[in-house]
Formats: C-alpha cells, structure tokens, sequence
C-alpha cells in the first residue's frame, strides 16, 4: 500500500514539474561497470607487461568517466544524428547480435526442421548408367553399324568407334555430370532414350556418338543422415543472409519510413 | 616441495613446442570408406584450385574482402558469392576440389584489428584500420586509402614490434614466435585457423567435393623476393596453428616442421608459388645460407615439395623470354617485378621460373647425386577474394577493390572524375595511387595490367577423394591450365611404337607398359624412349591449335644445360616441319572489335606418338607437355569492348590459353 503512495506521489510531482517546468535535477547518472574497468586493466598489463599502480587505475577511471561525460554531452547535442559511422557501428553490432542469438540455437531439431523446409535441395537427381561409341568424324553408317551392335551391350573388341578420353563407360551421372564431360545440353539426347539398346548418333562437343543406355535411376531424396553435413553448412548460412531481413521485416511496422526527396 | 613439484609440471607443460601440438579438425563421424560410384583404375580428371584466400588473410581483408572460409568453399561448388565491390561471383563450372589457403602470419588478425570493440583492436598501431570494411568504405574510393593503411602497417614495423618481457618468455617456451609480437593476439589468431581448418571439414563430400585444410606459408627475402609456398594437409589432421613467417623465414624450417608433423603420422606437401616475383631465390643452386646443396637438403626438398604452382593471377612462372629466347611462346602472361614490391621492383628472371629449375635440377644431380627440382605442375589462381576468376570474358583478378574495376586494373582509361579524385589526393596516398600515361590517355599505375586470368590444378585420380587427390600430388600425376579445363593424358616410355593408339583399352596398356605425366623412366638398353599425349579442347575453351614437347638435357660431362621445344601435333591435319620443328600457320584469328575467333579452325581433340630424334642414353633429360589453343581475347581487350574503348596498345590484345603436364624424366 505503502508503495502505491509513493508511486502516486511521484507521478503528482512528475505532473507538477512537467507542468511548471520545476528544475527538479539537471544531474545525469553516470555509470562505469566494474567489468569494463577490468578489462582496461588487463589491457594495460599485456601492454606494460605490469599491474598498473593505483594512481594510475584512478587514471583510468577517471578516462573512462571523461569519455561518458563526453559522450552524454555529445547525445544531448544530438551530435549522433546522422554520423554514419556511429549509425553503422550500430547496426553491425546488431548483426552479431542477432546472428550469434541465431547461432547460439542450431539444435538437432532446427537442423530436422530446415531439412524437411527444404527437402527439394537434399534430391539426388535422376541419374544414367551408359555406354558410348565415339566417332570424332561423322560416318554415314550408323545404321549399319548398330545392326552390327544388336543385341550386344559391349563393342567388347572396340573393333568400332575411337577411344574418348573420358572412358566409354559412365555410370550413374545426372544431367550436370554428363553435360561437364560431352558439353552443355548433351544430357539432353539420354534422358529419354529406350533402355539396352543402341541409338544416335548424339553430336557432343567433340563428335558423334552412339549410346546404350542400360540404367536409370529415379530422382531420391537423400536422407537426413546423409545429408546433415550439408544441411548444416546451408542452415548457418541461411542464418546469415536471413536472420536480418526477418527481422527488420517484424520491426518495419513499428515505422513509418519517410524518404526524402533526392533527385 | 609441493610448490616446486607444480612449477616443474608448469614449465614442462608450457615448454612444449606449440608449432607440434596437433588436433583433429573433423567435424563428422568418421565413416566406413566406401569406394565412389566413379572409382577409376585407370583415373579420372578433377579440376581445382589450391589458393584461395579469405578474409582471414591480412592482405584480403584490407583490400576489403569479408567472405568466410564457408563463402569460398559455396562458390567452388557452384553458388555464387559477393565480391567486395558488389558484384556477383559464380563459376561457368563448379570446381571438384578447392583449398582455402589464407596467410598463416597474423591470419585472423586484421578483422580483430578493425574492431574497435576488440581487444586486439585497442593496439595504437591499428587505430586507423578501425571498420575500414563498413558497407558504406566498400567502394573504388577507398583504394588510396587501404593502400596507404596496407604499406603503413608493413612500414610502421607493427609486425615486429615486441611486447612485454613475459610474452617474449612465453614465446620462447612455446617456440611461438608470435606471442612477443605486440599487436598479435593468440586466442583470435587459433579461431580463425579454426575456421579454416573446419570449414574444410564441413565441406568435405567424398566422391563428389574435396576440400584441403592449408594455409599459406608468407616468406620472402630481405629484398622482397618471394619465397611463398601453400602448405596442404592430406588429412583432418593438422597442428593447432599454423607455421608461419613469424616462425621463419626460412623455408627450410618449414620442411623440418613438415618432417616432424610427418613423424607424428600427419602429411602435408608444400607448394611454391610466384618464383616469377622471386628474383631468383626461388630456385637456387645453394642452401639459403649459401651452403652447397647436400643429400640431405635435396632429399628433404623435393619430399615436401613435390609440386610446383606454375601460373596463377600474378603471372605465370613456365620461363621468360631471356632464359628460352628460342621459344616463341615463352612470353606468356610475364610479370616482371617482385611480389608486393613498393615500389615495384624488377625481378631477375635466372632462378625465378620453372623450366629453368628443371634444368638445374639435373644439374645438381650430376653433382650432388639427388635433384631437389624433380617436381610436377599444377596453377591455382591466389585469389584475394575467395573466388578464382578463371574466365577472361569475366575477369575480376584478385585484390578485391583495388582491382575489382576494369579502371582499377589499368586495362581502360580513367575517366575524368576519377582522375580529378586522385589528382586531389593526399600526398601519402598519392605515392601509393596513382596513373600513367600511355599513348596519350591516362591509366592506373598498379602492375595489374600484367596479371592473368588464371589457374587450374588439374589431377588425375581413381576418385573424388582427399586420399586419393593427395597421392596423386605426391606421385605428380597433375598438371596446370591457364584457366581453362584441357584435357591432358602423357604417357613416356619404351618400345611403345605398337600401341594402337585408337585402342579402347589405350590407358589401361599405358599404366601397364608405361609411366604417367610425373614419373621417371630408366635407361633400357640405350632404347629411345617413346612418348604418348592425349589431349582433348575442354568444353568452354577454344579449339586446340598444337602440341609441344619441352625438352631439357644437360651435357654429361661440363653439365651445361639445354633446352628444345618441339611441335608435336598440329591440328587441322597439317605436319610438323621437320627441319624448324614447328607446325605450320593453321590460320585461327581472333577479331578485335567483337572477340570473335575463326570457327572451324583447329582441333578438338590431339592425339599423338612421338619418339625423341635428339636422344642420346648417356644424358639426363625431362620432357614435358605443353598445349596450345587457339588465340583468343585477353581479359584487357575484353574489358576495353565491353568499355567501349580501344584496347591499350602497349597489352597483348590476345592470349593462346594452354595446358603443361608434369614432367616425365629419363634418367640413363
């Protein structure tokens, strides 16, 4: 009850003042932590090599007060208003702030929780297992050349075709491994072709060829297991370039932004 | 007594040799080896880039870059990152391995030096440095000034300022040099070493992406000659930080350091860069003291340094035109001063490149009875950004924001506002920035103009695996591009003459009957030996003009050394001369006003047989490859079309991009 008193009291005087501008105490509290004073003692001995003596810890206190006086003043004339480094300091320290907030929270369930968001990136993409023949100058017998193969899954004496640096045999490549070994959109000739039979020729790059595709194997998501490494690497760096937009994006309304004319 | 017992342990405890201490950066379970889908026993090619450097690295960051360890390895696998000035970076093809390689010196040190928050930051020497990377400073404007603060802080002797008596002693105990040094700061110095280290770890996906945990070792000599070197560590394993210039300067410590590392079951090689900007000290025919070379030097050399980087963005170190006047493409992308010379300061080319150190390595084991130079090739690109910039039509060079600009790097004119600016400069930051005139228009002054969009380390190995791309640098199965992704197989032995060529077993027979790019072959019955190269043009790059075979031998009595290069195979069908050895004129020409080249000229695939003619059993010789294609735009008249301005006259308007494998070396 006691307490209630005294709050209404305090709000009555607050009125009064407020009201004819009483002058109640210009004084402002200055407070200078323990911790920030131990830690310019530190810094004194890695620079010194020495303690410093008590005169000169009242120094310091003394700098440190100095600089908040200053710095009060320097608020009351609103000489931080606009200054961009100030304004940038800041933010950045925000940034880390918020980031390591962010950081600070990776458990196994966020992890679980980004995996299953963002399943569509854990996919192992649909992948071909072929053979090729390589010809490095177009023939004009290629029908004939594929009777010759027909039912035979291997040009076992490599008595046709040329030898691609490559190999003639890939297995289990997606649509980027073949397109980084023949040249882009060559994945493009397999992706549709009938399964352990001969067909083409397909011009890649550096000539024709004719492939026996005799595997295919659907698009899988990986499991979590699997790709946690990576899910990890991807989450923290989410973190990084999201962690700010959201949260300015949860503030903005708290604003109204005003900008003014520039040009 | 008991008080005694305690300082004894303490002493011990902090006497041991912190450069020895070692951890396991894993950040996975380790899991059972399983062989890759893609597992090859006659090898596949991987493409990658050895040298890359963040904003851990001094330099980096001061030239305003901020990407992590993380960022360089995202951009390696094909995402895209920020350059300092803005702009996206992302590769036309993802790399297969990558290795982030920032400054082993104050690494980590210059982004704690820029927080007036931090405790490192405190230190007056790094006052000015404070939030030099604020978003609002990264611009071309600040070049003058990071410039200014980059050759201050190396003048102003803060790097070698000692702090207390109790951190020299700590240093001493520790044999970690850079605790009495005054503005360094262990803990930030150990996290950020961690960073890398664990960034390549987390990155690491067997069978499809390798990552390397390395570091680069920064030495040079009194004169700035460069004595750099990338040390890479074929496991997790690795000491808790790194050996750097404050250790030593001298890379003879290193190679101890490495031999100890070795004993204790971890393996690393170390790879020279730059022995361009060396002048000469790279490849010297004596120990760094002047001491003669002696077995135990030779061996110990070429244990830890079986492979060289042979171009990267600062040039490219195959030879210069004074030391093979009589190969006509020996002028490739020259840069012709010391590394991080102020002002730049010519760099004497004897002792600076590579083909000149194979030969003197046959030298030295004519004498000596061991070669310290019997390495192999691989480029990388030294990146300063975290991201190689291999493509000349997209080139960004290396230094962030000083060169991140067609303008920064000297390839257009400044324009007038720009010139105005540094008209106004400063005098202390006009000496560090400033222009020159050439044909009557006004360029920057800054030595980029003769950096190179460049390189590649190419390997050949059963996987995508660290195991097995680290062995395959040790056996030199590797070799270098320019920037683009040739295709190169080398082959040398005897009796070869039979093998069909257009054989689908040609590799397997190769690996039986023969050794790779990197292997020596032996004196059999005085037979010539016989060499096999397979090249194909890789599928961004232009068409393949010819092959050459670099020859060097010494005479076996004075041991004078000698050199020859030969035309091999020619493209569009045509013979070599016999008598010059080159072949001829196959007619690709490149247009200037648009980059267009010839279509249909050239090759997209060379494959040949060559026998030595010159060869004589009784001489040490090498032999390697050297691909050409066919000429294309430099990255200069690139940005001069897209600028609207003709190129500068004084720039090689073209580039033939190229390929050299590893050597293969006959030994009688």
């Amino acid at each position: 009850m006691k307490k209630k008193i005294f709050i209404l009291l305090g709000v009555f005087i607050g009125f009064l003042a407020l009201f004819y501008g009483i002058n109640i105490s210009q004084k402002t509290s200055i407070y200078v932590s323990g911790s920030e004073i131990k830690n310019l003692i530190n810094i004194w001995e890695d620079q010194t090599g020495r303690p410093p003596t008590n005169k000169e810890i009242d120094m310091i206190i003394k700098n440190l007060v100095n600089e908040e006086i200053l710095y009060q003043e320097a608020l009351k004339l609103g000489l931080n208003k606009n200054d961009k480094i100030i304004k940038r300091r800041l933010i950045q320290k925000l940034e880390f702030y918020k980031e390591s907030e962010n950081l600070n929270k990776v458990k196994e369930e966020n992890i679980i929780e980004y995996y299953n968001e963002n399943i569509n990136s854990y996919i192992l993409n649909k992948r071909y297992s072929f053979k090729h023949i390589f010809f490095s100058d177009p023939k004009n017998n290629y029908e004939n050349i594929k009777l010759i193969l027909l039912g035979t899954e291997n040009n076992s004496n490599n008595e046709i075709g040329e030898p691609f640096i490559h190999g003639d045999s890939f297995i289990e490549k997606d649509k980027a491994a073949i397109d980084s070994d023949f040249g882009s959109g060559f994945s493009e000739n397999i992706i549709n072709l009938e399964k352990n039979t001969w067909q083409g020729p397909f011009k890649s790059i550096y000539g024709d060829h004719l492939i026996y595709l005799f595997d295919v194997f659907p698009e899988e998501i990986i499991s979590f297991e699997d790709a946690k490494q990576s899910v990890v690497v991807n989450y923290n760096d989410e973190i990084k370039s999201k962690v700010m937009n959201n949260y300015i994006y949860s503030i903005i309304d708290k604003y109204d932004v005003i900008i003014g004319e520039y040009k | 007594m008991r008080y005694l017992l305690v300082l004894i342990t303490v002493l011990i405890v902090s006497c041991s040799d912190s450069s020895q201490e070692t951890k396991d950066f894993s950040v996975n379970e380790k899991k059972e080896y399983i062989k890759s889908k893609d597992f090859n026993e006659n090898k596949n090619v991987y493409f990658g880039d050895l040298h890359v450097h963040t904003k851990h690295s001094f330099d980096a960051f001061i030239f305003g870059t901020t990407n992590t360890p993380d960022d360089a390895y995202k951009y390696a696998k094909g995402g895209t990152i920020q350059h300092p000035l803005g702009f996206d970076m992302k590769l036309r093809q993802p790399l297969d391995f990558y290795a982030v390689t920032d400054h082993g010196f104050f690494m980590g040190m210059m982004p704690a030096w820029a927080d007036p928050n931090s405790k490192p930051g405190q230190h007056p020497y790094v006052k000015t440095l404070h939030n030099v990377n604020r978003k609002e400073n990264l611009t071309v404007e600040s070049s003058p000034e990071r410039l200014y603060y980059f050759r201050e802080l190396i003048r102003s002797g803060a790097f070698a300022e000692l702090g207390s008596i109790f951190s020299i002693i700590k240093a001493y105990l520790t044999n970690n040099n850079s605790f009495a040094v005054d503005v360094f700061d262990y803990d930030t110095h150990k996290s950020a070493w961690s960073d890398v280290a664990n960034a390549a770890e987390r990155h690491y996906e067997p069978g499809k992406f390798t990552t390397f945990i390395a570091y680069e070792f920064t030495a040079s000599t009194e004169g700035m000659g460069n004595l750099h070197r990338n040390v890479i560590f074929g496991s997790s394993k690795a000491p808790i930080r790194p050996y750097s210039r404050i250790d030593s300067l001298n890379p003879e410590d290193l190679w101890n350091t490495m031999d100890k590392w070795r004993e204790n079951g971890i393996d690393s090689i170390a790879i020279p860069h730059n022995s361009n900007g060396s002048n000469g000290r790279m490849f010297e025919i004596h120990q760094a003291n002047g001491a003669p070379m002696d077995t135990q030097y030779l061996n110990q050399r070429i244990r830890n340094e079986p492979i060289v980087e042979i171009t990267q963005v600062k040039g490219t170190s195959e030879t210069h035109p004074l030391l093979s006047p009589n190969d006509e493409w020996a002028d490739f992308e020259i840069m012709s001063t010391r590394v991080g010379s102020v002002p730049p300061t010519y760099s004497r080319p004897d002792g600076s490149y590579v083909r000149d150190a194979l030969k003197k390595g046959l030298m030295l084991e004519q004498f000596f009875g061991g070669n310290p130079y019997n390495f192999g090739f691989i480029g990388s690109s030294d990146t300063h950004t975290g991201a190689s910039s291999f493509d000349e039509s997209n080139y960004f060079s290396k230094v962030g924001i000083l060169d991140g600009t067609p303008v920064g790097r000297g390839s257009i004119p400044i324009p007038q506002e720009q010139l105005d600016f540094i008209n106004n400069l400063p005098d202390e930051q006009s000496d560090v920035y400033n222009y020159v005139d050439y044909d009557g228009q006004k360029y920057m002054r800054a030595g980029f103009d003769e950096w190179g969009a460049s390189g590649i380390a190419a390997v050949w190995a059963e996987e995508n695996t660290r195991e097995a791309i680290f062995s395959a640098f040790k056996r030199k199965e590797t070799y270098a591009t320019s920037g683009n992704r040739i295709l190169l197989r080398f082959f040398g032995g005897f009796d070869l003459g039979d093998i069909d060529l257009n054989s689908s077993n040609l590799i397997s027979e190769l690996y039986e009957r023969s050794v790779p790019m990197g292997g020596n072959i032996i004196n059999s019955n005085n037979s010539i030996p016989n060499f096999i190269i397979w090249t194909k043009k890789g599928i961004n790059g232009a068409h393949l003009q010819r092959v050459q075979i670099v020859k060097g031998w010494i005479d076996d009595r004075s041991a004078e050394p000698f050199e020859k290069v030969y035309d091999v195979a020619c493209s569009d069908g045509q013979e070599v001369d016999q008598v010059t050895q080159r072949c001829p004129d196959n007619g690709a020409r490149v247009n200037i006003s648009d980059c267009s080249i010839s279509a249909d000229v050239g090759d997209k695939e060379l494959k040949t047989f060559w026998s030595d003619p010159d060869f004589d059993p009784d001489l040490k010789a090498f032999y390697y490859v050297r691909v050409l294609e066919n000429p294309t735009c430099r990255w200069s008249t690139w940005d001069a079309l897209r600028a609207g301005t003709n190129p500068r006259k004084d720039l090689k308007p073209t580039i033939q991009e190229r390929a050299w494998s590893s050597p293969i070396w006959y030994i009688p």
